[in-house]
């Protein structure tokens, strides 16, 4: 059992800090293996002939344990971020108890055990026993899972200890889910495999396993991040080739300005990776095609009490990535801050092909096309969520909150609430028909966003005709917030049946500044039920 | 066989010290992969993990240096060879 002198003195940043050392190790055994295999290909131009071929395949060969070693290190990390995190509320937890310790009476000696505060005169000695039992018991659950951590990842620590021993082995898996089957399928035909099974599978098809949902996510994270160096290496010889053969001049420039964007993204996903601050992100999917997708999650979602998936709108791509992780970032610091005692994940979805401009804003298709994918992401978090349920959200931006109403609205969305943020319409008239009680669908719109002016084309004629019409010598001609907006009517109003929470003034992008009230009832509407009351 | 034999010695002998430069890598494991918590169970788990993995990570390197070593023995036996060939040749006249 953890004691309580242990619990005070413990570091998390130390265990985070170790971790990191793992993750970089995992790097740099990586490159060793990618070395390896250039090796590989150059001895034939040396050596040609049967021994030559044979030699090849011997050095290839070499990569294999490297790049399960690998996996075993990213998985490390892993372990041991998760120990801080849980380190970090346990001493949280424990905080609390001492701070409400001398308000109440009581005394808590060097051994955590507590007592009423005899010192004191005058005070109500039954209350005080009961407050010495309630700050005592705090500090037997914060110590306690402390303990269950501390057990927990030793267990885990020590499996890979035992992997190592045995050189990570590896076998192909005897069978695989169907083309096409549920997540919980796929959670289900994981869970039967080996642990050999399941390496086998990470270090020969990670762009299979690593898109996979209903992988758990500790899987996906350690595929996807050993392919990052490979597709960055892809797009800057990409790049150059494209520089060199490209004509007309302009379409080298294009082409090039594409790439350059998408490395510059897939750059700012990899500091994210390697941030020693912060909730751990965990890579879900990473596509370097076209203007570029990314799943990424702050917090590992399958352990989360919560999980908060937030979807951007229009000119979100990978190549702009930088806007969208600062916001991920910044609802998953205010959670930790509103409820430290609480695990909560936060994602960020950007695996549809969002609108780039007004003109291809403007039409819905894409909004609906991401639905099915949208909604199998969410299923796949239900699917490998360990232990009960979490509390899942999803929070739709601009046409973001169209791509997250028209999901709801068709295919279903697995989510406890709904947040629609600076909407221009989600597709459906009333928050009754988006698949869940009213009460949990919220929506904010701040006074001087101007999503909240976009009325149809057709609209403005009766718009100025009931202005002209309510006052014909002075009509009123402002522009006003409009109940219908493009894509149907602005479900900030309050006719439109959601729960409405106020935005500080900030514009379209204001919301996720760090003064906007906006930002902690985001949270509060993550954190559940508990926390929901105090939204305003 | 299929009959396409080259060899150029110095080229393998290239690719065995760029083989003896990954394993030199793989061998000079960080120091930092601990956590010196004795009171906690992970802390001596995190000591043992490191444990084998340096064992494992040697392992690995004196694999690799045995291959780039076999590439080295490649090279001088095909020079060896090559110079027999020469001796036997010119004996013959």
């Amino acid at each position: 059992m953890v004691t309580y002198a242990q619990l005070w003195r413990a570091d998390p940043a130390r265990w985070r800090a170790a971790g990191a050392a793992w993750a970089r190790l995992a790097a740099d055994v990586g490159r060793r293996a990618a070395e390896l295999g250039a090796v590989a290909g150059r001895v034939s131009d040396g050596w040609r002939g049967a021994a030559g071929s044979a030699a090849g395949g011997h050095v290839r060969a070499l990569r294999a344990p490297l790049v399960a070693a690998r996996l075993a290190f990213v998985e490390t990390d892993q372990v041991l971020a998760g120990f801080a995190s849980a380190l970090t509320r346990a001493r949280g937890m424990l905080a609390a108890a001492v701070a409400g310790a001398a308000p109440a009476h009581v005394e808590i000696d060097r051994m955590g055990r507590t007592a009423p505060d005899v010192s004191v005169t005058g005070i109500d000695r039954v209350a005080a026993l009961h407050a010495a039992d309630r700050v005592g018991t705090e500090i037997v659950v914060a110590l306690a899972a402390a303990t269950n951590a501390d057990r927990e990842t030793a267990a885990a620590l020590d499996r890979l200890a035992a992997a190592a021993g045995a050189g990570w082995p590896t076998a192909p898996p005897r069978h695989r889910p169907a083309a096409g089957a549920s997540p919980r399928s796929v959670r289900e035909w994981w869970a039967g495999l080996t642990s050999a099974e399941r390496r086998w599978l990470l270090v020969h098809e990670p762009l299979h396993v690593g898109r996979l949902d209903g992988v758990p996510v500790a899987a996906r994270d350690q595929a996807n991040r050993a392919l990052l160096a490979g597709w960055r290496a892809d797009l800057v010889r990409e790049r150059a080739e494209a520089v060199r053969t490209a004509m007309p001049r302009h379409a080298a420039v294009s082409a090039s300005l594409r790439l350059v964007g998408l490395i510059s993204g897939i750059d700012a996903v990899d500091a994210r990776l390697s941030a020693e601050t912060g909730e751990r992100a965990y890579l879900l999917s990473l596509v370097p095609e076209g203007d570029g997708r990314v799943v990424l999650a702050l917090g590992d979602p399958d352990r989360a009490d919560n999980v908060l998936a937030y979807v951007p709108g229009m000119t979100a791509d990978l190549t702009a990535v930088r806007d969208d992780l600062a916001r991920t970032e910044a609802m998953s610091a205010r959670a930790a801050t509103v409820d430290p005692a609480q695990r909560t994940s936060t994602v960020l979805w950007l695996d549809y092909d969002a609108p780039s401009h007004l003109g291809e804003a403007v039409f819905a298709t894409r909004a609906h096309d991401a639905g099915p994918g949208l909604h199998r992401f969410a299923e796949g978090l239900r699917a490998t969520h360990e232990g009960p349920p979490a509390h899942q959200t999803v929070l739709g931006l601009s046409y973001g909150s169209l791509t997250v109403g028209a999901t709801a609205s068709s295919t279903g969305l697995s989510a406890d609430n709904l947040i629609f943020v600076g909407s221009p319409g989600v597709g459906v008239d009333h928050a009754s028909a988006l698949g869940l009680p009213a009460s949990r669908v919220w929506s904010t719109t701040a006074a001087d966003d101007p999503i909240a002016y976009l009325a149809p084309g057709w609209q403005e004629p009766f718009n100025r005709l009931g202005a002209e019409l309510a006052n014909p010598f002075r009509p009123d001609l402002r522009p006003h917030p409009n109940e219908d907006l493009w894509f149907g009517p602005n479900p900030s109003n309050p006719d439109f049946g959601a729960q409405v929470f106020t935005s500080d003034p900030g514009g379209h992008s204001g919301y996720w500044r760090a003064d906007n009230d906006a930002l902690t009832d985001i949270a509060r509407i993550a954190l559940g039920p508990e926390h929901q009351s105090q939204v305003e | 066989m299929d009959g396409d034999l080259r060899v150029d010695p110095g080229l393998l002998r290239d690719r065995a010290t760029e083989l003896d430069l990954v394993a030199r890598a793989l061998a000079c494991g960080p120091d930092d992969l601990c956590v010196p918590a004795p009171d906690w169970a992970a802390g001596a788990s995190l000591a043992g993990l490191a444990g084998e993995v340096s064992s494992a990570l040697g392992a690995a390197a004196a694999r690799v240096a045995h291959s780039g070593g076999l590439l080295r023995d490649a090279a001088r036996s095909y020079e060896e060879a090559d110079l027999r060939a020469a001796i036997r040749l010119h004996r013959v006249g």
